[in-house]
């Protein structure tokens, strides 16, 4: 009788010698699927938009997308701290009036000018912008107070630019924001794309979901850089493959329901009169910014 | 890449609006020739399918990267539909997700839904010519056209960034946007770009190319460009190029020699010391047009040394290429009509 070899007898470890107790590598797969999971979550409905009381949900897209618009471009204008300021203080406002939840929403309301004023540290140093020495860093290094308040003026601005597109994006559903951009005159065309982008946009999203699934279903470790690499651009070949026979089904599904080229939007909104007072109020701001920039 | 509002002036993207509204004109009047009645399903997944590219993780050196995917796009789409579909992705970040500005649309379309497929694609046709599909040559020419596009929209949204400060101050100079002027801002995005991003982007596109050689090479198909209009045209370029960098010819040859002005080329100088006197239709209309780049030189540069002479000839020739191109295809345009295609079915 022929004895089993010694690698079949001899217990193999499970977890490599030097691999710490309780730590996990950094898996670039699991990461990606995390992201495409998040996404979809972001884009499927969870409550979160507030479909119900809060102050701007009342108001119409086209108005909101108007007034937010024009008070981005007058913020744009304006050079004092203390404007700029109460401007961001009146988005502060418009979203707790609008009591929008969500960490996805909060998480963009704060990192982006949280990246911003890390990338203008330098400006407010004399290396970048000379002015009267205010804080002093190294012998030949300091802030200045010019470098102060260009860094102020831009992180502020690009705060209260990412609010104003926040409180745009919480307080509208897509399909209503794209209709009102069609109703101000977007071509039909684009409104169509934007459309059909947004629904499809979760479909392939769980598609390129599976994708990883399957890649990590499948693995019992880490591959090299290569194959890494060599996986993701075939995972990426293969979602554009089936980007492609999806766009044929989609066509043909078009077809059978009678398209021919024309594209209709339903329900078309009415303006009510806080829809008014919004813009209203909204140029009224713009000209109190513009006027006391 | 993805300019957020505050960083640029919105003099800045209106202008990046008044360049990008005619080339999405241009581009959906050409897709509208190609992919006719199913365009609009097409277009709609092609740009989720150049979102989605920005997710997937590329490891890289030790860490990992994403790639834009333009280029590649433009190179299994089409140069005019991936113009299309990326900006649509652009579009859906800016209103859905507050990823890039809404003002800075222009601005970021510019970079990376123009620029950066338009100039990957035309590498990558340069460098592929008439090479099979499935050769090698094929992906290292995708490669090499992911890697140029992505530093070309890098070397443009650099130069929006360091333009700002030169062009908007307030009263007591200080920068009211972006504060990197320019000798800051082109080799924080360069050496970036030059050495990750653009490597991770020639990575990904040369792979995905690689991939559909070996799977599927009909969609690496050109349905727009025959084999030999791509070879005459490669010819041509390299021509033009060749005359270009001999052009300095021109300007050492007749100094060496002592030449003097061609005949009948005479400055109203020239004529004095000839005849003894400047007739008087010459002093009145000799210096009426200066041009551009009067004599093939910077204004004012007519005296400076030979080496920067050559220089700003090269350019001029570079100038006048450009000029001569942008006219004839304006002419074509005008009154050249090609076939009409049925775009009903």
């Amino acid at each position: 009788m022929t004895s089993l070899p010694d690698w079949m007898t001899t217990p193999a470890p499970l977890v490599a010698a030097e691999t710490p107790v309780g730590h996990q590598k950094r898996n670039g797969v699991r990461h990606a699927l995390t992201r495409f999971m998040r996404l979809v979550s972001t884009l499927l409905p969870d409550g979160s938009l507030a479909e119900d009381t809060g102050l701007l949900q009342h108001v119409d897209a086209r108005a909101k997308l108007l007034s937010l618009i024009a008070l981005l471009l007058a913020v744009s204008f304006v050079q004092r701290l203390p404007l700029l300021a109460a401007a961001y203080a009146m988005c502060i406002v418009l979203a707790l009036l609008s009591r929008f939840r969500g960490k996805h929403f909060l998480g963009i309301w704060f990192v982006v000018p949280a990246i911003t004023l890390l990338c203008m540290l330098p400006a407010a140093t004399n290396l970048v912008t000379p002015g009267k020495p205010v804080v002093s860093l190294s012998p030949s290094c300091y802030l200045t107070d010019n470098g102060i308040v260009v860094a102020t003026r831009l992180v502020l601005r690009t705060a209260i630019s990412v609010a104003i597109a926040v409180l745009l994006m919480a307080t509208t559903r897509p399909h209503r924001l794209f209709r009102a951009l069609r109703m101000l005159g977007v071509p039909k065309l684009c409104v169509m794309l934007l459309t059909l982008m947004t629904r499809y946009l979760v479909v392939m999203a769980r598609v390129a979901e599976e994708i990883h699934l399957g890649k990590l279903s499948r693995s019992i470790m880490p591959g090299t850089a290569r194959q890494e690499r060599q996986w993701a651009a075939a995972g990426i070949g293969m979602l554009f493959q089936r980007t492609k026979i999806f766009g044929e089904a989609v066509y043909l599904a078009m077809l059978s329901r009678g398209y021919t080229g024309e594209a209709y939007l339903l329900d078309e909104p009415h303006w009510h009169w806080w829809d008014w007072l919004c813009i209203s109020i909204a140029v009224a701001a713009c000209t109190a910014l513009l006027l006391f920039r | 890449m993805h300019i957020p509002d505050g960083y640029i002036s919105p003099q800045t993207s209106l202008a990046a609006y008044a360049v990008m509204v005619p080339c999405w004109a241009y581009a959906f009047a050409r897709v509208k020739r190609t992919l006719r009645l199913r365009q609009v399903p097409m277009l709609a997944l092609g740009a989720v399918f150049s979102f989605l590219i920005m997710l997937f993780n590329i490891p890289f050196a030790g860490e990992s990267g994403h790639a834009v995917g333009a280029v590649l796009l433009a190179i299994l789409l089409g140069p005019w539909v991936a113009v299309i579909a990326v900006s649509l992705a652009l579009v859906v970040q800016a209103l859905l997700f507050a990823d890039g500005g809404i003002w800075a649309l222009g601005a970021n379309c510019l970079n990376m839904a123009l620029i950066m497929p338009l100039a990957g694609w035309g590498v990558y046709h340069l460098a592929a010519g008439g090479s099979p599909v499935k050769s090698k040559r094929r992906m290292i020419a995708a490669a090499l056209g992911g890697y140029v596009g992505l530093n070309l929209a890098a070397v443009s949204a650099a130069v929006l960034f360091g333009i700002q400060p030169v062009l908007f101050h307030d009263a007591a100079g200080r920068a009211l946007y972006n504060p990197y002027s320019l000798h800051i801002a082109l080799p924080a995005m360069l050496v970036s770009h030059l050495l990750l991003f653009g490597v991770v982007e020639a990575v990904v596109t040369g792979l995905v190319v690689a991939y559909f050689q070996r799977t599927d090479p009909s969609q690496l198909a050109t349905p727009d460009w025959s084999r030999s209009t791509v070879h005459l045209l490669r010819r041509v370029a390299l021509g033009l190029l060749m005359l270009v960098v001999l052009s300095p010819l021109g300007l050492y040859l007749p100094a060496k020699f002592a030449a003097g002005s061609a005949w009948g080329e005479w400055s109203a100088q020239e004529i004095r010391q000839m005849v003894g006197y400047v007739p008087h239709g010459m002093m009145q209309w000799g210096d009426h047009w200066h041009g551009l780049l009067p004599g093939y030189q910077a204004a004012g540069q007519a005296s400076a040394p030979l080496s920067q002479q050559i220089i700003w000839y090269v350019v001029s020739a570079l100038v006048g290429m450009a000029a001569i191109t942008l006219v004839t295809w304006g002419v074509c345009k005008l009154f050249v009509r090609r076939e009409s295609h049925d775009i009903t079915t």
